[in-house]
């Protein structure tokens, strides 16, 4: 990987890479293969409740003609499909050993970079909420911190927010020590 | 008094062959390459920018062109077989 973009200090390396677990994706993902079959769905229903809309003469070879425009329909969800990863996939948190950069990708044009370093973190809370959160250990992190313009940064439905915490906390007493 | 039978007025005929035939699914077909490019860059250009270059991007890179070559292939052998 190159992290050229993050413009790092010489002696600055990442640590730890934060992103959303995957059932956040997950979820749309299903929701997009419930909509590939859907035509499927309807026709069996038009079959079903409107046999005679099934009697329309349309010119050509039918099956080609359905099959042209599902195949435009599985692009379009193939397409939105990877517009939502996107943004799934650049929203993220790197942990360097001086400080934190928050990357908020909120949609595929608004994409906001924020700097937290570890001497004006004040504290870190997380919260686990709910029976699937804790089965598959992903959670909420909220850090404050103790600048003038005190400020909060969330990151949402992260893997294993108690590791990350113990990292970021293990970091800032690094940091404290070397002063 | 007997009233007349109640009849519905004929459907004007459509003649579909107008609207659905093989220059008019040609011309759907560019149209929709037009927006996927379109959009295809905005995507190609957060990955390149904001992707550093992760094993992740390049995978998601690679499968989204592949299903979409294969998905725009099926759409041209479509109108062909039509």
């Amino acid at each position: 990987m190159s992290y050229e973009v993050l413009h790092l200090e010489p002696d600055e390396h990442v640590i730890l890479i934060i992103r959303k677990h995957w059932i956040v994706f997950a979820g749309y993902g299903i929701t997009l293969l419930f909509a590939a079959f859907l035509p499927f769905i309807l026709l069996m229903a038009v079959r079903i409740f409107l046999p005679a809309l099934l009697n329309i003469s349309l010119p050509g070879n039918n099956s080609a003609l359905f099959l042209f425009f599902y195949t435009l329909f599985l692009l379009a969800l193939w397409v939105s499909f990877f517009i939502d990863w996107t943004k799934y996939y650049l929203d993220v948190w790197y942990v360097t050993e001086k400080r934190i950069i928050a990357i908020d990708q909120k949609h595929i044009f608004d994409r906001e970079v924020s700097n937290l370093h570890f001497d004006k973190i004040q504290d870190i809370t997380l919260d686990v909420h709910g029976f699937i959160p804790t089965l598959l250990g992903f959670g909420n992190i909220k850090v404050q911190t103790a600048s003038e313009d005190s400020r909060e940064f969330y990151i949402t439905t992260i893997r294993h927010p108690d590791e990350i915490r113990r990292v970021i906390f293990s970091q800032q007493n690094k940091m404290a020590d070397n002063r | 008094m007997d009233l007349p039978p109640l009849t519905l007025p004929t459907l004007p005929h459509i003649n579909l062959s107008f609207f659905i035939n093989t220059p008019v699914l040609m011309i759907v077909l560019v149209l929709f390459f037009i927006a996927y490019i379109i959009i295809s860059a905005v995507l190609f250009y957060h990955w390149t920018s904001y992707g550093m270059r992760s094993a992740g991007i390049l995978v998601g890179e690679t499968l989204f062109t592949l299903v979409s070559v294969v998905l725009f292939v099926v759409a041209g052998l479509a109108i062909h077989y039509f």
